[in-house]
């Protein structure tokens, strides 16, 4: 008897599953369970350092070894006085380079998004430069620059607040065009187009109908702008004059000079602050890792 | 509505630029060019001769071969760690992964100097990971980990699998699931499935992933400088050596420039891996 395919198909659905297919849940949940296992593991690595800082900055002895005898707030209250001035300096910096920044490239990542620049690909990639040179070398080249500036002008750039400011104004302005140049290609242009309609200008369409959407992509490539500016060390260490010191810096020297519990102390502190503040502001601007996280510094 | 009245809007930002970073960027890369004139000074003649000093200088290039050794540590630890935690994240998104996704975010944004703080007790000789290698009998006496490139690419992993996994998670997310579901209705175990389906699919964006890693790791400083020590010869930490201790801006320069080339050779050819891979976004 000719069987049509179609009549073929109705017996197969009529005959036991075959061993592979059965198999298949069982294989999955066998290769889900190691995959979690070693997610585990991985998330074990992750805190590791974390831990160490904290369950540190607790210990009683003076020489820094894990795991300690005995605990103690002790460290906590012998914290040198310059670690707050060299937060409150970096807080500055880094909130000044932000806004600077932000009132810098959110226009751009206008034009660049919906305008019609010539070379519009290549001046993208200009303005996203800084986060593929190595910090390092960023640093470098402002270094060497203001001292020609010097050399020629007479204008003291190099270990001064000013300069420090320029410097990460640009190394953190890419952050906030990524972010605003992501939502607009997202950007439903019919929502403009009705206000057009409605007769608002470009002005008022602008600020009433295209910014309050941008306003959680900015909040997200700011937040992250400012963490970079705020955490740098290769940047800052070529720029910052003589006497003054950035909390990631003075960590940075004092664990090579003098390594003691009270670094940890001052790490344990930050990382609190900075973590609660962080999931605090990731409920509230709702800000996910996928576009600015995949951009480095 | 028209386009070209946005486009002014660029000019600030990029006058910004035009002022301060590009001719940053042209001042060391012309600076490389003129021989050294003492502390941070160079002479008005040109010369290729840093240059040749370096790339046949002994010393410059073991710290070249050191620093690309670092970078393949560190892009190996970061696929074997962040693969398969990519893979979980996309296929299993349970509270599990989901909560595993949040913790790698989260943890990537404290600060590098404090996660350097604890690797520096962790990598210890008598550290908990020595001791936790020692008493399993893995090891027969402590290893030291500090003030090479063992120990810093352990951190260095640490540091970058965040990007590593952020740039896997879309690269598995356009591997179509019907085709691990034909290939373990044919029979395949999950170890093959990953071999001859998952794998080869995912190729593009793990090489392109991989590069990215490699062109950050080569180019950072504060954990090798934490962890590696001035001691442990490596391009960013002699730059920075050239540039604070030294004062010779023509060689520090030098050292740079090549760093920055290696730099974006490796991240131009990740764009183009991207780009004519089969991995589409």
């Amino acid at each position: 008897m000719k069987t049509s395919a179609v009549s073929r198909a109705k017996a197969a659905e009529a005959r036991p599953v075959p061993w592979a297919r059965l198999a298949r849940p069982r294989r999955r949940l066998l290769a889900r369970s190691l995959l979690e296992v070693w997610g585990g593991l991985v998330g074990l690595f992750l805190l590791a350092p974390l831990v160490i800082v904290l369950v540190n900055s607790l210990g009683v002895e003076q020489y820094v070894i894990f795991p300690p005898a005995g605990f103690s707030l002790d460290w906590y209250a012998r914290i040198p006085s310059y670690y707050l001035d060299g937060a409150l300096y970096s807080l500055l910096l880094a909130a000044a380079a932000v806004l600077t920044g932000s009132l810098l490239a959110i226009p751009a990542a206008i034009a660049i998004a919906r305008g019609a620049l010539p070379g519009r690909a290549a001046i993208d990639a200009l303005l996203r430069s800084p986060i593929q040179v190595p910090l390092l070398i960023s640093g470098v080249a402002f270094l060497q620059f203001y001292v020609v500036v010097y050399d020629w002008s007479q204008l003291t750039l190099m270990g001064t607040f000013v300069g420090l400011w320029i410097a990460h104004t640009i190394v953190v302005s890419p952050y906030v065009l990524v972010a605003v140049v992501a939502r607009l290609s997202r950007y439903d242009e019919r929502l403009d187009e009705a206000a057009y309609g409605l007769g608002a200008s470009a002005w008022t369409t602008f600020w009433r109908v295209t910014f309050p959407q941008l306003q959680s992509s900015i909040a997200a490539g700011m937040f992250f702008a400012f963490l970079m500016s705020f955490d740098n060390v290769p940047l800052t260490i070529f720029l910052i004059q003589s006497g003054q010191t950035t909390l990631p810096l003075a960590l940075f020297f004092d664990s090579e000079r003098d390594l003691s519990r009270i670094q940890y102390a001052v790490g344990a502190l930050v990382t609190v602050i900075s973590t609660t503040l962080i999931l605090l502001a990731m409920r509230r601007i709702g800000i996910l890792p996928s576009e600015e996280a995949v951009v480095r510094a | 509505m028209s386009e070209r009245r946005w486009n002014w809007l660029v000019l600030p930002l990029l006058a910004a630029f035009a002022a301060s970073f590009i001719p940053a960027l042209l001042t060391f890369v012309l600076l490389s060019f003129h021989p050294s004139a003492g502390v941070a000074a160079v002479k008005p003649e040109w010369t290729l001769g840093n240059y040749t000093r370096v790339l046949s200088d002994p010393l410059y290039l073991t710290a070249l071969g050191r620093t690309l050794l670092l970078g393949l540590l560190t892009v190996l630890g970061t696929l074997v760690a962040g693969f398969p935690l990519a893979y979980l994240i996309v296929r299993f998104p349970s509270r599990f992964a989901l909560g595993l996704f949040t913790l790698l975010y989260v943890t990537s944004l404290t600060s590098i100097v404090i996660r350097g703080l604890g690797w520096i007790t962790l990598l210890g000789t008598n550290g908990p990971l020595n001791r936790l290698l020692v008493g399993s009998g893995l090891l027969a006496s402590p290893v030291p980990f500090m003030g090479n490139v063992y120990g810093t690419s352990i951190a260095m992993i640490h540091y970058m699998l965040p990007f590593m996994v952020l740039t896997l998670i879309p690269v598995v997310q356009t591997i179509d699931p019907a085709l691990e579901e034909a290939a373990a209705g044919l029979g395949a175990s999950f170890a093959r499935t990953a071999r001859s389906v998952i794998i080869p699919l995912a190729l593009p964006g793990i090489v392109a992933g991989s590069l990215l890693v490699f062109a950050m790791t080569i180019g950072a400083f504060v954990i090798p400088r934490m962890i590696g020590g001035t001691t442990m010869y490596l391009m960013s930490l002699l730059i920075d050596q050239q540039m604070l201790t030294t004062f010779n801006y023509a060689i520090g320069a030098t050292l740079s420039c090549i760093l920055l080339v290696l730099v974006i050779g490796i991240v131009a050819s990740a764009n183009l891996v991207l780009q004519h891979g089969s991995y589409r976004r």
